[in-house]
């Protein structure tokens, strides 16, 4: 056998080598044009701007830098427009019960209020609905995954998945969504409007640039700690809140390691920013004192199989955080109050059942999880920053709302 | 022919030792005048010098790769069940069943030959074919309504005993902009998004047996055979690939394709595999997670190590029998 296989090398290598023509075994990487005849579109894309389609102005707040837009999909306000009424559209699932929004509710931040989100089937996830507020900005998306780092490529997930849910089901019913999107009469103009250069540009692939544009202006960054940080309102926050940011802000507390920055998360990534893939073991569990996380859900390490990855997860952004209740990835602590909580203890004790074990000693938690002993004055002040981070006009921003009539 | 393939390989062989030797070792060897003809039919890279001593030189001709999937011995198709399925002995509905091949080798003794394919959408590229076995109708609820069990291609000589391909998608095109792939990726369903990625090979069979409840079936025991463990997003600039590359490679002697089919028994699959009962907290069947205890069985019989991800024999749900 391994005879054989040396013979096949040489075949290889041969014929690779010594031949003018193209190589049957070793074609040149990474592009797919050399061997592959039929690229349909060699932008990548819609292939740029076309006529007649408006470049989307980001209007931003202060302090915000310039979301990376990806050169196969510049944003545009019809593909904006295109993708706001399709986020809402529950004709985007495979029995047209389930939109986008049903897992993303505007006035929770883009999250659902549930532990775990409910898929179009009926199927529970074993993740928490994330809020979609700045997820332009964000270096990877969902919980745990380093692969997925633009939304074209995440939104094809909740569209397509069936592990280790069924989200919206598309998965073998495209016809028949693409059929029920080709029946209303507002998709005849949008389509066309937000890819003026395509024939027939009602496509899955054009439904995921548009949901990717929509969620670019997911914009928010008018809270009351903006307010006071960068429009120099000294008033905007209470003298309890600022002294909630200065606790936010200390060594003692050490949130601002993983949740800092203008998105207040480190797994940002933005114009002339590299992405950085940071993930963090919060002490949540320790089942059986080894570090366990409960299976099936034991974040990177679903992943990458890296023993250490054990228990990491992405640290959310915070803005809206009064918003999004329940938290962390399993929606297992409900209330800002229990999450102070679990991070004053260093993580997480759970002293029965399954999941028994003392968060505090997984030997894979971040070094940034440190205990510390909080007064319930400074507890309540350090809550009442975190409300100011609430943004009410992104929470009620009618651009953002459902277009569809009620 | 045998004589002249050898020839053929032992300037090349020497290659792998001096790489830039090859173009000079084959000018040594120009073709004699008046061979222009022969040349243009011979297959990329091969230098179409006759030998003395030696019958008409071989010509690319068309080959058609035949395949057959069944359950047992009977054919696999959407709509029928299947009794005798697994260590339980499951009655068991089709529910899935297509993959992809790549690297395809005809051999003749221990020589291999490889398969030029040819572009045919919405089948195959020059790289990449697709087997697809599901109509969509039935319980094969992820599919697509086509349907394909032929390769075609073209390949230099005749009188092949025995064929080699991989199963899935190289890894060079496994990761790529999925809005830009050429046929057969687009459309094929078998899009893996999670791993930005694609399931290199898909068979489910669907249990008929019912939950506790007697109301609900069982879940479908899935058997989804992807790279996993991926790094490396092309998106920003990363080049992409996974630790657990789960491509097994398949070897059949006796092979002719003139006169014989490759069998997919998905039968043999499930020998090893409880289908009516599913491990709590994991996902139901086989989506090639490290973590899944129903996955070993299934990746034994697929021709894969577990723990590497690297092909470990011909997987035994693969056979050759006359057309």
């Amino acid at each position: 056998m391994k005879w054989v296989a040396v013979g096949g090398l040489v075949v290889a290598a041969g014929l690779g080598a010594c031949s003018d023509g193209p190589s049957v075994d070793v074609p040149p990487r990474p592009s797919v044009d050399a061997s592959d005849a039929t690229v349909v579109d060699p932008d990548g894309g819609d292939g740029g701007i076309a006529d007649g389609a408006t470049p989307y102005p980001f209007s931003l707040p202060k302090g915000f830098p310039t979301p990376s837009v990806p050169a196969n999909n510049p944003l545009t306000k019809e593909k904006v427009a295109l993708g706001r009424h399709l986020f809402y559209d529950k004709r985007l699932s495979g029995n047209g019960t389930l939109s986008c929004a049903g897992c993303h509710e505007q006035a929770r931040a883009f999250t659902d209020g549930r532990p775990f989100g409910i898929g179009s089937t009926g199927q529970v996830h074993r993740r928490n609905s994330q809020t979609l507020a700045n997820v332009a900005y964000a270096a990877t998306m969902t919980w745990a995954n380093p692969v997925l780092t633009t939304l074209e490529e995440q939104a094809r997930v909740p569209m397509f998945g069936i592990d280790p849910i069924v989200e919206l089901g598309i998965r073998g019913k495209e016809d028949e969504v693409l059929a029920a999107l080709r029946a209303e009469e507002k998709y005849s103009t949008l389509f066309p409007a937000a890819f003026p250069a395509q024939a027939d540009p009602l496509t899955l692939d054009n439904v995921v640039r548009a949901l990717a544009s929509f969620q670019r202006t997911l914009i928010s960054g008018r809270s009351a700690f903006d307010r006071y940080r960068y429009d120099g309102d000294a008033n905007a926050l209470t003298a309890e809140q600022k002294r909630g940011m200065e606790l936010f802000g200390s060594e003692t507390l050490e949130c601002f390691h993983c949740h800092g920055g203008f998105n207040f998360t480190d797994a940002v990534a933005f114009e002339g920013v590299p992405v950085e893939r940071r993930f963090h073991n919060t002490g949540l569990y320790n089942i059986g004192g080894a570090g366990a996380f409960p299976p099936g859900n034991q974040g990177l390490i679903d992943f990458t199989g890296v023993a250490s990855d054990m228990g990491k997860f992405k640290a959310p952004t915070l803005r809206n955080i009064e918003k999004t209740a329940p938290y962390m990835h399993d929606g297992s602590i409900a209330t800002l109050d229990e999450v102070l909580d679990h991070y004053a203890a260093g993580g997480r004790t759970i002293t029965s059942g399954p999941y028994a074990g003392v968060g505090k000693s997984n030997p894979f938690k971040s070094g940034f999880i440190v205990s510390f002993t909080i007064s319930p004055e400074d507890k309540a002040a350090v809550i009442a920053f975190l409300r100011s981070l609430t943004d009410e006009a992104f929470l009620t921003d009618p651009s953002l709302s459902n277009p569809w009539p009620q | 022919m045998k004589v002249r393939s050898a020839f053929l390989l032992v300037p090349c062989a020497a290659l792998i030792t001096f790489a830039y030797a090859c173009s000079d070792s084959a000018s040594n060897n120009p073709p004699p005048a008046g061979d222009a003809g022969s040349k243009a039919d011979a297959a990329p890279g091969v230098d179409a010098a006759p030998l003395p001593d030696s019958g008409p030189p071989p010509t690319v001709g068309p080959v058609e790769l035949k395949f057959e999937a069944r359950v047992g011995a009977e054919p696999f198709a959407c709509g029928k069940t299947y009794a005798g399925i697994g260590t339980s002995s499951a009655t068991a509905a089709a529910g899935d069943l297509r993959f992809f091949i790549h690297d395809v080798k005809l051999l003749r003794g221990t020589e291999e030959v490889p398969v030029t394919l040819d572009t045919r959408a919405p089948w195959q590229s020059a790289r990449l074919a697709l087997l697809d076995f599901e109509d969509k109708t039935g319980e094969c609820e992820f599919g697509t309504s086509g349907t394909n069990d032929i390769v075609k291609g073209s390949v230099l000589g005749t009188g092949f005993d025995g064929i080699t391909f991989k199963i899935g998608v190289p890894e060079d095109l496994n990761h790529l902009n999925k809005d830009l792939q050429p046929a057969p990726l687009p459309g094929s369903g078998l899009n893996w998004d999670w791993t930005n990625g694609y399931i290199h090979i898909a068979v489910q069979l669907n249990s008929m047996k019912l939950e506790s409840d007697g109301v609900a079936r069982v879940p479908p025991f899935y058997s989804h055979v992807g790279s996993t463990q991926c790094s490396g997003d092309p998106a920003d600039g990363g080049t992409p690939g996974c630790a657990l590359k789960n491509r097994p490679t398949v070897r059949l002697s006796g092979f002719d394709p003139t006169k014989s089919k490759i069998v997919l028994d998905a039968k043999k699959l499930y020998e090893g595999s409880n289908i009516d009962v599913n491990t709590p907290d994991t996902i139901p069947g086989c989506m090639s997670s490290p973590s899944d205890p129903e996955c070993p069985p299934i990746f034994t019989r697929f021709g894969l190590d577990f723990a590497t991800g690297l092909p470990k024999g011909s997987p035994v749900i693969f056979s050759v029998e006359p057309r």
